[in-house]
């Protein structure tokens, strides 16, 4: 077991580097180093002016060499300067993730309950009224990218009802300045757990020993609750903590639409004036995120099956 | 500025779109009458769900097709006097009205969600039929023969699919990249799948007749080689066929990131159905590999994929929506849904419906994809 | 009847709109005697299941309960309310089936869930004295480290241990009947002789009705007080064991027993021969390294069989047949050992020269709904065999439906794709394909297993006829000892991957050597019925009168 999560541990690492040697070179090809500079210093520059900054800023040296560079910082937790804020990137960096944390608890804390309930509901029985019901709610709600959704509610409840504002400011938790942003999220999340989760409530509630608590006289509810939900919920569980890609993308999407200053937006505006350091940084930010989710999916699954766990 | 009523609105809208209700109820008693025949496909007439998935699609295939037929205005055509108009305001000049209203250019927000609904149906199907080229091209070895080769197919799907997909494609949408040969590296390496796997198919089926295989796989070459310069070059000798270059970047980027969850999915499928009998009765009778993976394991994982591929097709739908949102999209003046959404909503407070034609086409879309996809899904399961 | 515990009454049970037939149950009427062990026995899809099922009115959702009544207690039970239904489950009719593992929840100690049979059926159980209670009735169940088990998930206990637990739940509350629904079909003989013991003794004891369905008449003679014959959703035939089975009536009753293989053999191998041999396999062995070590999966197999000749191999589950048969043929490749086909040693070629000796060992496989390429048209498969080996296609065509016809397939089968047709036809169609390579060597793993049996025999006699038409050597992989003695020259007895036993068929079957050999026929349930037999022209006969096809 402990073997299994070293392995993991160091394909993380291998994967990180990997990310971010590419993310470098892509970083540092020709176009964008041009972008950077112009945004830099002057956005008339000539072409000679442009190529003289970029050589007095040291990006004309060998790549692996400004690669070497950066990782040895980074080990070390320094992640360099941000072109853009004009700061120590870390000074950047950190507290947007935090914000961006704040939602995403929130996000969390209301997706996670409701889409469950959801998947059980329609899992629990079959074929019938709710469960069609809830099964098209979850696709309908799979169907509605946040681009839309955020701007459909918007409208409706900013512009309309004028009961929110169209933008959060980050920074400030209150129910008003988050309703709508943490709306949009948890809609379009909701969808495809609850229907994961509902296949795996359907795929229970067929096995024989459901069939076998059934005939021993226990009540519908009670064979639920005591013997189908302990199974059920396995597969949810690791489809939870694999979504996170999919949350950071809708991070970001959110951030820009309700321009919160999160991690989403440092990232979207790092890589659009290309601010190398922040850049990076946010890369494998999001990339050790996403392996870590991973890494405690595969755990939680072995941990939670006693079939796998005592073998 | 005059105008029309709501009601006259959706009148014209209902009346514009005729050549699709028509191409719709010649489609749907078609396929009723010869359902039977149709396999699963025919089967989707015993799902309400699926029907209405399937409606929806349809409705915007025959759209893009039938655009020219439909639209009251071009796609390009701005005005300066009628810029940001609400819905059912008349351009007196030319006696039409603009049902849905105009954007800050002045251009018909209704002509242009028809004719965003060819880039679509365009882009989105193709990219994902070339996505999923390369991952059944890669997910059966790497399912079926496993070792190295799978380990390290699959590390590298792990990297492309932990990869914060903005970044990704900021990193290689942005209009600076187009000038570099990247793009066309990365078509290359893509348009190359097709071809491999159409002579892996031959190859596997007619090992043994070399009268049958010769030919066919130098026909697969030619056409091959002709589509292959014509997409990747832009340098068809005929002229017939060529992308521009900031869709090929697109295009590319896409099944970049779309492969790696399909190769995922049929890995996981080829190593579910190898052990079965018959794959094993296949190898005792002495086939090779290449044709146990590919007549013995995959039409078995159709099912599945064909559920898959209306929903991966709705995902890159999304996508492409996604990188219009953010401005990586197709130039400005392309009537591409994602790009009119980020022009237009910044004028929501102003006119509220301004963003919703795009917004409600691409939803609609999406949606319909996923009641087709549970509807097969549903059906399939009973098969 | 006097006495009757349990009456049906003109119980009909519809299936869903796109079903073979109408009914699952068709005006079933049926009396169970108090005290007594029924019998139900009948092929796949008679409704035996169904009707034993509706006794608990717990019929699948998709079939409808269209009309009768079950009487119990001066109640019906189809009209009784969900709390009076779980009162009456578990507590007065209990119910037990065929896999026992999948019937325990995976997530909770099993211990944990026959507490729970007393804490809905016995309030005045105290929780605390629950653990206590479980212990007791697992004792009872002759299992031997009750508390262990009481701590243990479902996958650390055996097959049969499981089994036990599923008893013991099913007894917790002493109920009046017990129904047991194919409870040792997944089970070993040897086992499945231990739970038919327990259920027998414990009957002594709690003196309950059980009604019993199985497939196997051998169970029946062992068990049965009373039988009743089901086909096609009908009562075909019922009464005493001995009339029944000894002096059936029913032209299908007759068919069925007829069908049963006895427990002896009629085939004598010429132990003279000089002749080349088909296969030799020497000293092959196979082992599996797991996580917590090795598992010598095969040890030292070792045997000669020559043309027409073929050896039964017979073992339970973990003696090393299947391994056995996965190391012939190369799916697995064995640790060390020889296996030579003809004149060549298998195991050493390699690339293009294993690929051209494959066509020489073939593999008939277990199970007829994974075995056949559901996407494939018949002759596609049949064909293909034949043009790996060079054949063109108008020659392979030819000799395809010349092949599908001798396994007893007109030449509509051509076209079609293995779902039109029943498991007995898709094992045909798996033997003419092993066929169309033109093995030296056929290897039949479990074919029969899987199958009816009236299609069995069918089958048997098939591979019989087809041997002294193509005189391959067949290895014969079963459990079952009655098959083996149809088919069988030679038998081998494997137990724990080595083969412990090994002579003709005739001396295995009356003059066993080994102790395993010798528990194994004594656990083999009817041993001693010696059921009427029919001709083959009556057989035939009672066969096209009832359309039963295979």
């Amino acid at each position: 077991m402990l073997f299994f999560i070293f392995k993991r541990i160091f394909v993380l690492f291998l994967t990180v580097i990997c990310l971010s040697f590419i993310v470098f070179t892509l970083v540092t090809i020709e176009p964008n180093l041009k972008k950077m500079a112009l945004n830099q210093a002057n956005m008339r520059m000539e072409e000679a002016a442009v190529q003289s900054w970029l050589d007095k800023n040291g990006y004309k040296r060998p790549l692996l060499v400004q690669y070497g560079e950066w990782l040895g910082n980074a080990v070390q937790g320094d992640f360099g300067y941000s072109t853009h804020f004009r700061k120590p990137v870390n000074e950047v960096l950190w507290p947007k993730l935090g914000h961006t944390g704040i939602l995403m608890f929130w996000v969390l804390i209301l997706t996670v309950p409701i889409a469950l309930v959801i998947g059980v509901l329609s899992g629990m029985r079959e074929g019938t009224k709710t469960d069609r019901t809830l099964s098209i709610f979850s696709i309908v709600t799979t169907s509605v990218p946040q681009y839309v959704s955020g701007i459909l509610f918007t409208i409706l409840l900013s512009s309309w009802l004028g009961l929110f504002k169209g933008v959060a400011k980050a920074g400030n938790i209150t129910f008003e300045n988050f309703a709508l942003p943490v709306l949009t999220m948890v809609m379009y999340d909701i969808g495809y757990i609850a229907r994961m989760t509902r296949a795996s409530m359907v795929e229970v509630m067929g096995s024989q020993y459901i069939r076998t608590a059934r005939l021993k006289g226990m009540p519908f509810m009670a064979v639920v609750l005591k013997h189908a939900l302990r199974n059920a919920l396995i597969a949810p569980f690791t489809v939870i903590m694999l979504q996170f890609p999919w949350l950071l993308t809708g991070v970001v999407i959110v951030e820009k639409l309700f321009n919160y200053k999160g991690f989403g937006s440092l990232l979207v505006s790092a890589a659009d004036q290309n601010d190398i350091d922040v850049t990076l940084a946010c890369g494998v930010v999001a990339v050790v995120l996403v392996l870590t989710t991973q890494l405690i999916s595969d755990i939680g699954y072995v941990f939670l099956n006693p079939r796998i766990r005592f073998s | 500025m005059e105008s029309i009523s709501t009601i006259e609105i959706w009148q014209i809208f209902i009346t514009r779109l005729w050549p699709v209700w028509l191409a719709l109820a010649i489609t749907f008693s078609a396929s009723y009458q010869w359902r039977t025949k149709l396999g699963v496909i025919g089967r989707i007439f015993n799902s309400p769900v699926g029907l209405v998935g399937l409606f929806i699609v349809l409705f915007w295939v025959f759209t893009a097709i039938l655009a020219d037929f439909i639209v009251l205005f071009d796609s390009l055509e701005q005005s300066g006097l009628y810029r940001r108009k609400p819905p059912g305001t008349i351009n007196t000049a030319q006696g039409i009205p603009y049902i849905f209203g105009t954007d800050t250019l002045g251009r018909d927000l209704f002509s242009r969600m028809i004719y965003g609904s060819q880039i679509v149906l365009l882009i989105a199907p193709a990219a994902s039929l070339v996505a999923y080229v390369v991952g059944i091209t890669l997910g059966l070895p790497a399912g079926y023969i496993g070792g190295k080769f799978d380990t390290i197919l699959s590390f590298i799907a792990n990297l492309v699919l932990a990869f914060p997909v903005i970044l990704l494609f900021y990193l290689l949408v942005a209009p600076g990249i187009r000038e570099t040969i990247l793009p066309n590296i990365m078509a290359g390496v893509f348009f190359m799948f097709p071809i491999l796997f159409a002579l892996m198919i031959v190859y596997s089926r007619f090992a043994e007749r070399l009268n049958v295989l010769i030919p066919s796989s130098i026909v697969i070459l030619f056409i091959g080689v002709w589509l292959y310069s014509g997409l990747v070059f832009n340098a068809d000798p005929l002229g017939l066929v060529g992308i521009d270059p900031g869709e090929l970047n697109i295009f590319a980027a896409v099944v970049f990131t779309t492969s790696p969850g399909v190769f995922r999915i049929v890995r996981g499928l080829t190593m579910d159905i190898r052990t079965r009998d018959y794959v094993a009765a296949a190898v005792t009778r002495g086939e090779n590999p290449l044709f146990v993976m590919i007549w013995e394991i995959l039409p078995n994982a159709r099912g599945p994929l064909i559920v898959d591929s209306c929903l991966r097709i709705g995902y890159v739908t999304i996508l492409l929506g996604t990188l219009g949102f953010f401005g990586l999209g197709m130039e400005p003046e392309s009537p591409d849904w994602g790009s009119m959404i980020n022009q237009t909503r910044s004028y929501i407070r102003l006119v509220p419906t301004i963003v919703l034609p795009p917004t409600l086409a691409l939803a609609s879309f999406v949606l319909g994809l996923n009641l087709l996809a549970d509807g097969l899904r549903e059906q399939s399961l009973k098969d | 009847m006097s006495d009757s515990i349990l009456k049906i009454r003109d119980l009909s049970i519809t299936l869903p709109k796109n079903a073979d037939r109408k009914y699952a149950v068709e005006t079933v009427n049926l009396d169970v005697a108090k005290g007594e062990i029924l019998c139900i026995v009948g092929e796949s899809g008679s409704g035996k299941s169904v009707m034993t099922s509706a006794i608990l009115n717990d019929v699948p959702d998709t079939l409808n309960i269209t009309s009768g009544s079950v009487e119990f207690d001066g109640q019906d039970i189809l009209q009784l309310s969900q709390i009076q239904l779980n009162t009456l489950r578990g507590a007065r009719i209990s119910m037990i089936y065929q896999e026992p593992m999948a019937a325990l929840n995976p997530s909770i100690r099993v211990g944990k869930q026959v507490d729970e049979v007393f804490a809905l059926h016995r309030p005045e159980i105290k929780p605390k004295d629950r653990k206590a209670e479980t212990l007791k009735l697992l004792n009872q169940m002759k299992l031997p480290t009750p508390e262990r088990i009481y701590s243990s998930y479902a996958h650390q206990v055996s097959g049969g241990q499981c089994q036990r637990i599923v008893i013991a739940m099913a007894l917790a509350c002493n109920p009046d009947i017990l129904i047991a629904d194919e409870p040792t079909t997944a089970l070993d003989v040897t086992t499945q002789a231990e739970i038919l013991n327990l259920i027998s003794d414990l009957k002594d004891v709690y003196k309950n009705t059980i009604i019993f369905i199985t497939h196997d008449f051998g169970v029946v003679t062992d068990i049965a007080d009373r039988v009743v014959v089901m086909c096609q959703g009908k009562i075909i035939e019922e009464g005493l064991k001995e009339e029944v089975l000894m002096t059936p009536k029913e032209p299908y009753t007759k068919l069925l027993v007829d069908a049963m293989p006895l427990l002896e053999t009629t085939r004598t191998p010429d132990q003279s021969r000089k002749d080349d041999p088909s296969v030799i396999v020497d000293q092959l062995h196979k082992i599996y390294k797991t996580r917590s070590g090795q598992v010598h999966a095969l040890n030292d197999a070792s045997f000669v069989l020559r043309k027409s000749e073929t050896l039964g191999v017979v073992g339970e589950s973990g003696s090393g047949k299947s391994t056995l048969a996965k190391t012939l043929i190369r799916l697995e490749e064995p640790t060390s050992g020889s296996v030579n086909i003809g004149q060549e040693n298998f195991l050493s070629l390699s690339g293009r020269g294993l690929i051209s000796s494959r066509k020489k060992i073939q593999m008939i496989f277990q199970d007829p709904f994974g075995s056949l390429n559901p996407s494939q048209t018949v002759g596609f498969m049949l064909m293909r065999g034949l043009e790996l080996q060079g054949i063109n296609t108008i020659e392979a065509k030819e000799r395809a439906l010349e092949l599908l016809q001798q396994v007893g397939l007109g030449e509509q089968a051509f076209k079609r794709k293995p779902r039109n047709f029943s498991g007995g036809q898709r094992q045909r169609i798996g033997i003419a394909r092993a066929l169309s390579m033109g093995p030296d060597v056929i290897v039949a793993d479990e074919c029969v297993s899987a199958l009816d049996l009236s299609v069995q025999k069918q089958v048997l006699l098939l591979l019989n006829d087809l041997q002294k038409t193509y005189q391959m050597a067949i290895i014969f992989i079963t459990h079952d000892l009655r098959v083996a003695a149809q088919v069988s020259d030679y038998i081998t007895v494997m137990e724990k991957g080595k083969m412990v036993e090994f002579g003709t068929a005739k001396d295995v079957f009356n003059k066993p050597k080994h102790e395993y050999t010798q528990r194994l026929l004594e656990a083999a349930p009817g041993k001693d019925w010696h059921p009427p037999r029919l001709s083959p022209e009556e057989a035939a006969k009672i066969a096209k009168s009832l359309e039963v096809s295979s």
